[in-house]
């Protein structure tokens, strides 16, 4: 049994921490979606509120998430600070015209009159046993799209810090929460107010020869895959993104020239993902300091994630996965 | 080490299932992946794999039981190197820890699915490229055999100047790599850029030698032209006849040779060392033979050098050279010179300025034989007498000297004396 340390939180505990004191703090917060009153959400994110906050400001919406955006996306325009909670990425899509086809243009559109300060959180990923339905990963199509923010916080000092920073933002942010670092990833959260801002990439692992890039669960199995190689003396620079979009795009070119070599992991499917426009951008500012091609380890281009154990470990960036990459990387 | 296996989360919104059926019984064992039960839920009915192999323990619920999700079902002793809880945590207390008793929470997820089998075990036996398929083959640089080099290797060649030939590669296939790069260059800047090639004993010697040469010597230099036309000829009418006769080729130095032995008679302060304040004028003339060899310059003496014919000289001269190239010159052999020449002109130099050997007077080279357009002796433009032209074999004859022993006047003399002897040798 793991011993709680002081401060220490589960990223579940920091997401519903960050929500209760925005909420505290500034009464136009409010929270959305399935089960998210009585039932205190299917992961618990909400658990308490509507007893704290009242069923005015804790609203259990219907099984319908284009709804929940439009609803919401409606709230912001009229001056609340919503949070809607869609319940798995997987069923984000009713909610893409509501999220895409406006909230993303509201400020483009009316030249900057109008703000929908509006977050989205919305749970995704694999590795749970969730099959076809509960596994996706989402984030590419809303990294395509100007006009939203795209947050993916991997522990849980970076997920409260980063879900305060949504809340408090005047336009719309896309919080992705993976669903298994939830209770899978415990860390120190300070008692202390901070706000931790978006759009700045962290190193989590110092290191001189690999740029190790990677965000969300997967960006642990990276650290893992960092410490292990650093035995046989690779040194591996972690880089989290923290915010997809906008990339921290300095933080990136300031690693890879110092190493010269990149490996991207994600989760999500390789084709026209996060790490390839990471690929590219490192390709156009930074091409002399490459001493090796550009590799990518992601998700195999399935429609989605198989329901068969062992296909989802195979579908799955693992840290033994990554170890080889990064062992053949620095052969190279 | 026991693992205990848990009903897993088998499906969408199912929060419990019945055990229908044990598939292997205690002390059976399993393979990961083999199933252990047939699980019934009201949606689906399916086989419990293993996540671990070994040998199945005890059944902590009965058959038939109804047990929620996260309900510890059987234990299994895992077989060895199947550690489960191997995998090594992330130590910084911000980035957090991966827990390993995390119990599901809602519909899916929020809790880790029996990873740690499936992480632990092939972190031990290393990864074979195959299971990399995402990743395609290995990247190679192109054209095995050709140097490829990478954006960061060219540049930084670029940026330093530097011949990446010089690089022996460490990456795949030889590839030169940045690191590779950065070595090299702080190899290089810790030596100024400068290869350092300790001197061999021979060199030092010469070193040595030619010190003290240039600190005690005041040394002046001289030249005459001489026009060895006359010499060449008769080299040219005798020397297959010679070679034939004598068993040596016949070159141009024993020819120079006698001359200078001959001068040296004439000339004695040549043939002298100075030795504090005092002439010491040798009777017994041992010349020095400058020979270049593959380890530097060595200067093979030919004692009593005047008592030798022209054929003598010439097995001399070629016995000697054998020697020194064969390095099996005995110290005696370069010992007590009294008198050196130099054949410069073997290496194709028309001027030289030699330093003279210790305990010598002078140093005479014989430059290369060169055609030049000349007035020759004897055809002054006097008064109305036409101008003519000769193309002639000319030489020159190069004299550096000891200034304490002798002046430029003794020094002309003798090699005027050189001078007249090459050439009044007749064709």
């Amino acid at each position: 049994m793991h011993e709680r340390a002081m401060g220490e939180k589960s990223v579940i505990e920091a997401i519903r921490d960050a929500m209760r004191e925005e909420m505290r703090r500034d009464e136009r917060v409010v929270v959305l979606g399935e089960d998210v009153g009585a039932r205190g959400g299917v992961f618990l994110a909400t658990q308490g509120f509507v007893e704290e906050f009242g069923e005015g400001r804790v609203i259990d919406t219907p099984l319908a998430e284009a709804s929940i955006a439009g609803i919401a996306l409606g709230a912001a325009l009229k001056g609340l600070r919503p949070i809607a909670e869609i319940q798995f990425a997987d069923f984000a899509w009713p909610a893409f015209n509501q999220l895409l086809g406006e909230a993303a243009r509201a400020c483009y559109g009316s030249n900057g009159q109008v703000r929908v300060p509006l977050v989205v959180r919305i749970p995704y990923g694999g590795g749970i046993r969730g099959g076809l339905y509960h596994s996706q990963n989402v984030e590419a199509y809303f990294f395509h799209t100007p006009g939203v923010k795209v947050v993916a916080p991997a522990t849980p000092y970076d997920a409260k810090g980063l879900l305060k920073a949504a809340i408090r933002d005047d336009n719309p942010v896309i919080f992705l929460e993976h669903k298994k670092t939830y209770r899978l990833v415990r860390g120190y959260v300070p008692d202390e107010e901070y706000v931790v801002p978006i759009g700045k990439a962290d190193v989590k692992h110092r290191g001189s020869q690999i740029t190790l890039v990677s965000y969300g669960l997967v960006l642990h199995y990276c650290l893992q895959a960092a410490r292990t190689v650093a035995q046989d003396g690779i040194s591996v620079e972690v880089v989290d993104l923290r915010t997809l979009r906008p990339l921290d795009r300095e933080t990136l070119f300031d690693s890879v020239r110092k190493t010269g070599k990149v490996l991207i992991v994600h989760e999500d499917n390789l084709t026209g993902g996060v790490g390839a426009e990471i690929a590219a951008l490192l390709a156009e500012e930074v091409f002399e300091y490459l001493d090796a091609p550009i590799l990518r380890l992601c998700g195999p281009d399935v429609p989605t994630m198989p329901f068969a154990p062992t296909l989802e470990d195979a579908y799955m960036p693992t840290t033994e996965k990554i170890v080889g990459a990064l062992r053949r990387l620095a052969a190279y | 080490m026991k693992v205990t296996v848990e009903l897993p989360q088998v499906g969408e919104s199912v929060v419990e299932g019945i055990i229908a059926r044990w598939l292997k019984q205690p002390g059976e064992t399993v393979r990961q992946y083999e199933s252990l039960a047939e699980v019934v839920t009201d949606k689906v009915t399916m086989e419990l794999p293993s996540p671990v192999s070994g040998t199945v323990l005890r059944f902590l619920v009965e058959e038939g039981a109804k047990v929620s999700v996260g309900t510890p079902i059987l234990e299994i002793e895992a077989r060895e190197g199947e550690d489960i809880a191997a995998a090594p945590l992330p130590p910084s207390a911000f980035v957090g820890q991966l827990m390993e008793d995390v119990r599901p929470v809602g519909p899916t997820g929020g809790g880790p699915v029996e990873e740690a089998a499936e992480v632990a075990a092939p972190m031990e036996r290393g990864i074979e490229a195959s299971e990399l398929s995402i990743l395609g083959e290995t990247p190679q640089p192109t054209k095995p055999g050709q140097p490829w080099y990478s954006p960061a290797v060219r540049r930084l060649a670029r940026e330093h100047g530097i011949d990446l030939r010089q690089i022996s590669g460490t990456g795949i296939g030889g590839r030169v790599t940045k690191e590779d790069v950065l070595a090299f260059l702080s190899r290089m800047g810790a030596r100024d850029e400068e290869e350092r090639i300790p001197a061999s004993p021979i060199r030092r010697l010469i070193a040595e030698n030619m010190i003290r040469s240039a600190r005690e010597i005041p040394q002046a230099w001289a030249m005459v032209e001489a026009d060895v036309t006359g010499l060449v000829r008769y080299r040219e009418r005798i020397k297959e006849e010679f070679q034939k006769r004598e068993g040596v080729r016949l070159t141009y130095l024993p020819f120079v040779l006698q001359a200078v032995i001959e001068a040296l008679k004439e000339h004695p302060l040549l043939n002298a060392r100075w030795e504090e304040g005092t002439i010491v004028v040798r009777r017994r003339l041992h010349i020095g033979v400058a020979v270049a060899t593959e380890n530097g310059l060595v200067v093979p003496v030919i004692r009593d050098a005047d008592r030798l014919s022209l054929a003598g000289l010439a097995r001399a001269v070629q016995e000697l050279t054998e020697r020194a190239r064969q390095n099996r010159l005995t110290l005696d052999d370069v010992r007590g010179g009294t008198f050196t020449v130099n054949n410069t002109g073997a290496l194709g130099v028309v001027l030289s300025r030699p330093i003279v050997p210790p305990d010598q007077a002078g140093i005479l080279t014989m430059e290369a034989i060169t055609r030049r357009l000349v007035v020759p002796d004897g055809d002054e433009p006097s008064l109305g007498a036409p101008l003519t032209l000769a193309v002639r074999f000319m030489m020159n004859l190069c004299l550096s000297f000891d200034h304490r022993i002798l002046d430029g006047a003794e020094a002309a003399a003798f090699l005027r004396a050189v001078k007249h002897r090459l050439e009044t040798i007749a064709p």
